[in-house]
């Protein structure tokens, strides 16, 4: 009898006791940040309050905090589908743990969807290391996180809201997610993938945002040198980088044949890079190979002939050729940034060589002779002959 | 088997060296190995398997060659006995270590990544008097425990590098064997410190029902862990490029948040590894636990270890939370690397070996 008494009591204690810890905390006290816009503050005397003014605020953050009560369908007091807070700070953790005097909720960065980076902040070599530094150290946020940059304020991209999904992080998570074997406009870069990039090369692409009235486009892409800013690819000078990094895409080509445009579709393109050594100079050759079906031709012509379709095959080979010349002549002399890789094949392929033009590595790349070749196939032409 | 309480199968000691092995630094060990060799990583760890196998073989020669005595007996018999006795306490002094800062290693981690607002003294406290009641259970209860958890941690675990695979870029292995020869032996060398855990076969002799066949144990645990260690590797330096690797603490858990469990609801991954972490940690601290007051009882020549257990309690504790950061504490941990790791791994079971053999002691090689 005495044992149970014991026991119970026991029990009646762990129950009391045992309830809850210091991390407790209900899923309604958190303020769940969808997205983040971080940018270098620059003061602005028409708006800003003047003690702003100062060395300390260094940074101009946004966050998106989603209006759950919306979205669950329950009548909130505001119709709001997301608040949008700016903050200033002098450091980005400062600026971010300080959201909390401003919020009735604990800020909580585990459900983050989407990071754009202003391109003030990407110009400035130390804000953009120290970002870099709290993204890793913090455990959380995810690496999984896209990252996007805009040419532009980033907390005015992160107040727009897209028609389809107003909650803009989200939409951006979604749009990179649904496309990215699908078009060359841009290349899906995680957080983890960028720290890698800057530890191994130095130098990345991030995709661009663009924002526009009610909607946005990602296309293009930053380049980024030793955590600095370099310039802008456009679109089409994108793409013609992006032939020679990405694998097994889907996409389309226009190519001019005759008096027409006719349209190709990729369904698998790789790419292959050697590197010859003639001489003691360095050389390297892009071998380009895809095929797919043709889409569009022109109307009444017959296709139905070998010798056309090797003619259409060497029309569009040809724009493709020109794209990745055009976007390798930027790269190399405009920008002498190596973000396609070229180092780092080297070094896999022949680390001897690698050691050798490691330390000017671009320089080297800069007056590197690459040859391209671009092999078309044409396997489908659709219904009609 | 379930009447006497401190007797366990071969089978179960094997599952136990399995959790104990895998526990001490599966989270971080990546990073170490892409420190020394780069793409490498995967190649030194084999070497440092290989090498485990020659530590497991002395060291359950040892035990085999004195069944039902412990490492405290037979040194004093070879050795004579005061150096036994010291060696014994040597011995004792490095698992308290080693034990401490383990759980202080724990601590830090469970506070920075779970619970950011619980104090770490309460977190420490916690798995310590958790694990004193395993351990004044005895060692067959462990073994049991052992036995449920082995499924709990490994199966998951397996599952979850399957999701991690197609995130795996091969091509960051490349290119092979640049690290030079000389860099790659000192590399399998210094990470041979991985299966240090194997040391607590020569305690384990007289808990043991059938010590003629402690040869398979190393072999099977030994083969289990590293085979897991080199796939870790392998993917690890994968998914995060040898440069990345070296740029975390605890590579493994970024593994894990990179990964997406397709249609599972969970945003954050690295908490599940953390679980298995958490589990093989707490099976590890116990062992360590265990032993420590079974040599302090074999020394006092006692007869039972459990009024021993509470006492430690605070002693570790304090050890524990010497270190001021988490820099001092893995320095500790390297310092005991350095200067105890392969002690009683190699010289002394071979010197005890050789003595025995020598002096005739024990049960003279039986096999012929």
């Amino acid at each position: 009898m005495k044992k149970n008494k014991i026991l119970i009591v026991c029990i009646l204690l762990s129950i009391f006791l045992l309830t809850g810890c210091w991390d407790s905390m209900s899923i309604d006290r958190r303020a769940f940040v969808l997205g983040l816009g971080i940018d270098k503050y620059i003061f602005d005397e028409t708006k800003d309050e003047p003690s702003l003014n100062t060395h300390w605020t260094k940074y101009r953050i946004a966050f998106s905090i989603p209006n759950i009560s919306k979205f669950a369908g329950e009548q909130g007091l505001t119709d709001e589908p997301k608040f949008v807070l700016v903050s200033t700070g002098p450091t980005f953790s400062n600026t971010y743990k300080g959201v909390g005097g401003r919020l009735n909720k604990v800020p909580y960065f585990g459900h983050v969807k989407s990071i754009v980076f202003g391109s003030e902040l990407l110009k400035d070599k130390v804000l953009f290391k120290e970002v870099l530094d709290t993204l890793q150290r913090n455990s959380e946020f995810s690496r999984s996180i896209p990252i996007v940059a805009i040419d532009g304020a980033a907390d005015e991209a992160i107040k727009a809201v897209p028609q389809s999904n107003p909650l803009l992080s989200i939409y951006i998570n979604q749009l990179i997610e649904s496309n990215k074997s699908e078009t060359l406009q841009f290349k899906k870069k995680d957080l983890g993938e960028l720290l890698q990039n800057f530890q191994e090369d130095k130098m990345t692409m991030i995709p661009k945002l663009t924002v526009g009235e009610k909607d946005i486009k990602i296309a293009g892409a930053a380049i980024i040198k030793d955590y600095e800013l370099k310039g802008w690819l456009d679109e089409r000078e994108t793409r013609g980088a992006l032939w020679i990094q990405k694998r097994n895409q889907r996409f389309e080509v226009s190519a001019p044949y005759e008096d027409f445009h006719v349209a190709y579709h990729v369904s698998n393109a790789k790419s292959k890079i050697k590197f010859g050594n003639k001489e003691d100079e360095l050389s390297c050759h892009i071998d380009i190979q895809a095929e797919g079906n043709l889409d569009e031709f022109i109307l009444d012509k017959s296709i139905l002939s070998t010798k056309e379709i090797k003619k259409v095959e060497e029309a569009i080979a040809k724009v493709i050729k020109d794209e990745v010349l055009n976007s390798l002549k930027i790269l190399q002399e405009k920008y002498q940034a190596d973000v396609i890789g070229l180092g780092k094949e080297l070094e896999r392929q022949h680390p001897k060589e690698w050691l050798k033009v490691k330390d000017n590595w671009e320089e080297v790349f800069e007056h590197l002779p690459i040859s391209v070749n671009v092999n078309i196939f044409i396997r489908r032409v659709g219904q009609s002959k | 088997m379930f009447s006497k309480n401190d007797k366990v199968s071969i089978r179960q000691v094997e599952i136990l060296l399995i959790l104990d092995l895998t526990s001490t630094s599966v989270l971080s060990f990546p990073r170490t190995a892409a420190e020394i060799a780069n793409q490498d990583a995967w190649i030194i760890l084999i070497g440092a398997t290989l090498l485990a196998f020659l530590f497991g073989y002395i060291i359950t020669r040892v035990t085999k060659r004195f069944p039902g005595d412990t490492f405290v007996e037979i040194s004093s018999k070879v050795l004579s006995k005061p150096v036994g006795i010291l060696l014994s306490i040597l011995f004792l002094g490095k698992l308290s270590i080693t034990m401490a800062m383990e759980l202080r290693i724990f601590g830090e981690l469970v506070k920075q990544v779970l619970l950011p607002r619980t104090p770490i003294e309460v977190i420490m406290a916690s798995m310590l008097l958790i694990c004193s009641y395993l351990v004044r259970k005895g060692y067959e209860c462990k073994a049991r425990l052992g036995e449920i958890l082995i499924f709990i941690i490994f199966i998951p675990l397996v599952i979850i590098l399957l999701f991690v695979l197609p995130d795996t870029d091969f091509s960051n292995l490349k290119p092979f064997l640049t690290t030079p020869l000389p860099q790659l032996l000192k590399g399998s060398y210094f990470l041979a410190f991985l299966y240090t855990p194997m040391e607590f076969i020569l305690m384990a002799g007289p808990l043991i029902n059938n010590p003629k066949k402690a040869g398979r144990i190393t072999f099977t645990a030994i083969g289990f862990v590293g085979v897991l260690n080199v796939v870790l590797a392998i993917i690890t330096i994968g998914v995060l490029g040898a440069m990345g690797t070296r740029q975390q603490i605890w590579p493994v858990m970024t593994l894990m948040q990179i990964i997406e469990i397709p249609g599972a609801f969970v945003e954050r991954q690295d908490v599940l590894m953390m679980i298995f972490w958490i589990l093989s940690v707490f099976s590890f601290i116990s062992t360590l636990m265990y032993f420590i007051s079974f040599i302090i009882t074999r020394i006092l020549k006692a007869d039972e270890h459990c009024f021993l257990v509470l006492p430690l309690v605070p002693v570790l504790y304090l050890i524990s939370l010497i270190p001021d950061n988490i820099v001092e504490a893995f320095n500790w941990i390297e310092f005991l690397v350095k200067y105890f790791r392969i002690l009683f791994l190699l010289p002394i079971p071979l010197l005890i070996l050789i003595v025995a053999r020598l002096r005739k002691l024990g049960e003279s090689i039986e096999e012929k």
